[in-house]
């Protein structure tokens, strides 16, 4: 063996070894640096209603939440970069009865018991005001969802966000299409004793009155009427253009009803939540011809998605998952599931107070639509309302033009 | 100015809800009367009988007309059985151990029927239409309401008028001691009251379905009105009951119409109180 | 009487184990813990103050929750006005829930038996109606005052806490004094209670009064705590069961209203947590089985076993 020779194989395995161990190391940091995953879950907690006034909603609110637990899991869960892990998702929620007393005494545990990392908004204006009240004490992020009264947004809370329209722009749409139509429309606001409601009438009215709108009638009726024949008897002598308004559902399709018996015949008639579920049609059928309603989002819309799954795949998921239609309840429920795991992706932490600060910069599409607050005061200003209109049974978005589905019925068809 | 059109309908609307107003609260007013408890349940028993009406009308497309006989059947039994099983004990309790019960009872019905149909809104689509007279709307569904409310009334007046057990009932009602010294079965009275009062409950909750839409919470605004009107019209008297419940809407359609609907309930309260006041001054 | 005398016994044992057991949660600066006791602890000083005019004299009142709202309320308004620390507020709440009370039970308080029940089963929900009318009380919303002070888990607590202590030396002494018997000759049978020369009326009016002040006090309270007054404070809901936790225990006595709070808080809310779809139904049947079972509530089970609970008291 001449030194040649020799030298050769001292270079080549010289080389050898450089290359293996470089590998390894190479393998061995990429080991190191690989999150993983975190052994305890990140909790997601909140009350809804299961029982009580607001179940409806908010058992819709509850099915979109899990789908979305359910969806971020199967995808490895949420990063959260400062401790380098994915975080798998699980829920902690209790039935608050739709009332006031539990709510708090819910929040009170969920916080300090239960110890959950991030609080969603109990469903329903009142409720999530109340809610908003205990988690500002303890200086804890809360996302509102389900609840759009722009009393919430004006306590100068600095530890909510909200993802629904606020409520006093639910109206302004079909004062809009009212503008469009007709000259110096006048209309007739009533709305339900109930914070949500009034938020909107309020909302509505101030709108109106801005762009010259003349409300001729603005006038709350009481939770548990079971008769709105005296309300709308009061409207039927004032001959208006539109009946804006309504609250929930027992009131508002009891107002459809008495308003055909009692022959109201208005050119637009806009309620606030009861058209976009399917129990409204079952309940009035062709009465509900016409009816107008704001709905945060629906299925035929198709926005620009840059988070989170398209809306066929979301539909396909929730129809299997729960054998029954999604409502905006349960989109937006699963729209805030991503914008909260937006959220913690910019912040790279679950701190609470840093987790609030990269919302403010936070821009996001999802297939609920545009997500963006306000920094000031956590208000939602990116989000936009469609207006959907029931036409021959169908549900179809009438407004904006550049999503309708269907041509605006105007005037509504008389009874 | 007075548009005396508009105050046809106002009379004509409170007429027809006051009607409903007062069927429903019959069945609280009877078994108060004669067994001498307070339903807190009723309005869960009245919104159970509007399920029915709407099981039936959308699995068979049965509007609740056709629905009532039915559930009078049911409520007669449901109370029957109620009796014989429980009743007995319950009315010995003092009154407000049973107003305990029946709030237990009450909270598990109207969780039965949120479990079993959903939180939902549900109303039946039949007949949501109006005749026409001379400017004032009169809606068909409520005049159905109105005057089968009228003929079940006197056929229960006529029930507790002509037959025996109804003047068994009504001299319970008046003396319950004496009503047993003659030999009455004061027993089989109470279960067979219970049953009529369950009866005519249940007819009035398929009225409320033949109307109004409904949820299963809508039982405790149904109470409250039905409350109202026994007390107004007198505990065991079925026809000041009736009167009581038009009468309070009337008063709900005109405090509405001339005032502001928003008040009404507070209204209410304070006839209620100066009635009170000066019916049973001192009294009972 | 022998009985009466041991539920005394038991009761007052009990009390102060409670207020002993109720002293720590503070000293653990566990928040969820006091969180816990205090929603206990509203419960209970409802159910105690209900006990003055429910309890006492029999006075079946579903319109408790009307002066519990208006003294969250006086609480609220006052503090958005003023800017002020609102506990400086709760003597005011307690005024004015006690002065309207006099304005209002004095007509009312004639009436008897199921009619007085019925008659303030709409009394909270016409305050309500009036107050949701009022722009100052800012219609349906109500009115927050978080913006207004800096809340504290443990002054709230303290607070509920001497609420409480107070309501258990009231009743004691309600059940000591003339007064307290005077009530409860009312209940027992308040014609011969008057042909005895028990001034009825007045009697009546004053636990009335003084009870309707309590739940002044206790809404105000729970105003701060909640940082927040609204129309949902007027809840018929809750009005029905801090009276069944009256009932369930066991009205016009000192241990009463502690085993009816506790079984009602303690029950309901294992339930709400274990059972969310059907908790209700479940407690629904359990209140049921309980008056069948124990009509004149639990705390009468000491005359069923009276050597037992005679042992337990000695104890």
């Amino acid at each position: 063996m001449n030194i040649r020779a020799v030298s050769t194989t001292l270079v080549v395995a010289v080389l050898v070894i450089a290359v293996v161990a470089g590998v390894g190391v190479y393998l061995v940091v990429q080991q190191l640096s690989t999150p993983t995953v975190a052994e305890k879950p990140l909790v997601i907690g909140f009350s809804i209603s299961i029982s009580g006034d607001f179940a409806v909603p908010g058992r819709k609110q509850l099915e979109g939440i899990e789908l979305w637990k359910d969806w971020i899991n199967s995808k490895g869960g949420i990063y959260v970069k400062d401790q380098n892990k994915y975080y798998k998702v699980e829920l902690k929620y209790y039935d608050d009865k739709s009332s006031k007393d539990e709510v708090i005494r819910l929040y009170e545990k969920l916080i300090n018991e239960d110890k959950v990392d991030i609080l969603l908004s109990p469903y329903s204006s009142t409720l999530a005001l109340t809610a908003a009240g205990i988690t500002e004490k303890y200086g804890r992020l809360m996302v509102v969802v389900g609840a759009n009264s722009d009393t919430i947004f004006k306590q100068g809370y600095k530890n909510i966000v909200g993802t629904y329209t606020p409520a006093s722009k639910m109206l302004t749409q079909a004062i809009d299409i009212l503008l469009e139509k007709v000259q110096n429309p006048s209309v007739a606001i009533i709305f339900k004793d109930d914070a949500f409601a009034k938020s909107v009438a309020e909302g509505a009215k101030a709108y109106a009155e801005q762009k010259g709108v003349n409300v001729v009638a603005f006038e709350m009726y009481p939770r548990d009427a079971k008769d709105l024949s005296p309300i709308l008897t009061k409207i039927k002598g004032l001959n208006v253009d539109a009946i804006l308004g309504g609250g929930h559902y027992e009131d508002e399709v009891l107002l459809v009803r008495q308003a055909k018996e009692l022959g109201i015949n208005v050119k637009l008639m806009s309620l606030l939540v009861s058209p976009s579920l399917p129990a409204f049609y079952d309940a009035l059928k062709e009465t509900s011809e016409g009816i107008l309603a704001p709905s945060h989002w629906e299925p035929q819309t198709k926005p620009k998605i840059t988070v989170g799954p398209s809306i066929d795949e979301f539909m396909t998921q929730f129809r299997q998952k729960w054998n029954s239609e999604p409502s905006y309840h349960s989109a937006a429920a699963f729209a805030a599931g991503l914008y909260i795991t937006a959220a913690i992706e910019k912040a790279g932490t679950l701190d609470n107070a840093k987790l609030r600060a990269a919302f403010n910069d936070l821009d996001i599409t999802t297939f609920y639509g545009r997500l963006k607050i306000d920094p000031a005061t956590g208000n939602q200003v990116g989000h936009e309302l469609v207006l959907l209109q029931w036409q021959g049974g169908q549900k179809q978005v009438v407004w904006p033009r550049e999503v309708a589905t269907a041509q605006l019925i105007f005037p509504k068809p008389s009874w | 100015m007075f548009n005396p059109e508009i105050f046809f309908q106002v009379l004509v609307n409170g007429l027809l809800m006051g009607a409903v107003y007062g069927i429903a609260a019959v069945g609280l007013s009877l078994i108060w009367g004669v067994l001498g408890v307070v339903n807190l349940a009723h309005g869960s028993f009245i919104i159970l009988a509007a399920y029915i009406a709407y099981v039936f009308f959308s699995a068979a497309g049965a509007p609740p007309i056709l629905t009532s006989p039915v559930a009078v059947a049911i409520g007669f039994a449901v109370g029957y059985l109620l009796y014989k099983g429980v009743g007995r004990r319950v009315v010995s309790l003092d009154p407000s151990t049973s107003l305990l019960f029946f709030f237990g009872l009450s909270l598990l019905l109207s969780n039965s029927i949120l479990n079993i149909w959903g939180p939902d809104v549900r109303g039946i689509p039949w007949l949501i239409q109006s005749l026409e007279l001379g400017g004032t709307r009169i809606p068909l569904a409520r005049l159905i309401a109105l005057v089968s409310t009228i003929i079940s009334f006197l056929l229960l007046y006529t029930l507790l008028q002509r037959t025996y057990y109804g003047k068994a009932i009504r001299a319970v009602v008046a003396n319950r001691v004496g009503a047993a010294s003659v030999g009455i079965d004061v027993d089989n009275v109470f279960a067979i009251s219970m049953g009529i009062a369950l009866g005519i409950t249940f007819f009035s909750g398929t009225m409320i379905s033949l109307v109004n839409p409904f949820t299963p919470s809508s039982g405790d605004g149904y109470l409250m009105y039905s409350f109202a009107s026994v007390v107004l019209g007198g505990v065991g008297n079925i026809i000041g009951t009736l009167l009581a419940g038009i009468f309070m809407g009337l008063v709900e359609s005109l405090v509405g119409v001339y005032f502001t609907q928003s008040i009404s309930p507070a209204v209410a309260f304070i006839i209620l109180v100066i009635v009170i006041m000066v019916r049973y001054r001192g009294g009972r | 009487m022998e009985a009466g005398k041991q539920r005394l016994k038991i009761g007052l044992i009990l009390y102060v184990l409670l207020l002993s057991i109720a002293a720590l949660p503070p000293l653990t600066g566990n928040t969820a813990l006091i969180a816990y006791f205090w929603s206990f602890l509203q419960m209970l000083a409802l159910v105690m103050s209900l006990n003055f005019i429910t309890g006492f004299t029999g006075y079946v009142n579903f319109g408790h929750i009307a002066y519990y709202g208006i003294g969250a309320y006086t609480v609220a308004y006052l503090t958005t006005m003023t800017r002020v620390d609102p506990y400086v507020f709760i003597p005011a709440a307690a005024i004015t829930s006690a002065a309207l009370a006099y304005l209002i039970g004095r007509p009312i308080l004639r009436i008897r038996g199921p009619y007085f029940a019925i008659t303030t089963l709409g009394l909270g929900e016409a305050v309500r109606v009036i107050i949701v009318n009022i722009p100052a009380f800012n219609y349906s919303e109500g009115l927050p005052i978080a913006a207004y002070f800096t809340y504290n888990v443990i002054s709230s607590y303290i607070a509920m806490y001497t609420t409480v202590a107070t309501l258990f030396i009231l009743t004691l002494y309600l059940r000591r004094t003339r007064f307290g018997y005077m009530l409860e000759s009312i209940r027992e049978d308040e014609d011969a209670a008057e042909s005895m020369g028990v001034n009825t009326a007045k009697a009546k009016l004053a636990a009335y009064v003084l009870s309707s002040a309590c739940a002044g006090v206790i809404g105000g309270l729970t105003a701060i705590t909640h940082v927040y007054a609204h129309p949902g404070f007027f809840s018929i809901t809750l009005n029905v069961s801090v009276l069944a936790s009256l009932l369930m225990g066991g009205g016009g006595t000192l241990l009463g209203p502690l085993v009816g709070a506790g079984l009602f808080f303690f029950i309901s809310d294992a339930l709400l947590i274990r059972f969310p779809y059907l908790h209700l139904v479940i407690f629904g049947a359990v209140v049921m089985a309980v008056t069948l079972a124990l009509p004149r509530g639990l705390s009468h089970l000491i005359y069923r076993y009276p050597k037992i609970s005679g042992k337990i008291a000695d104890a």
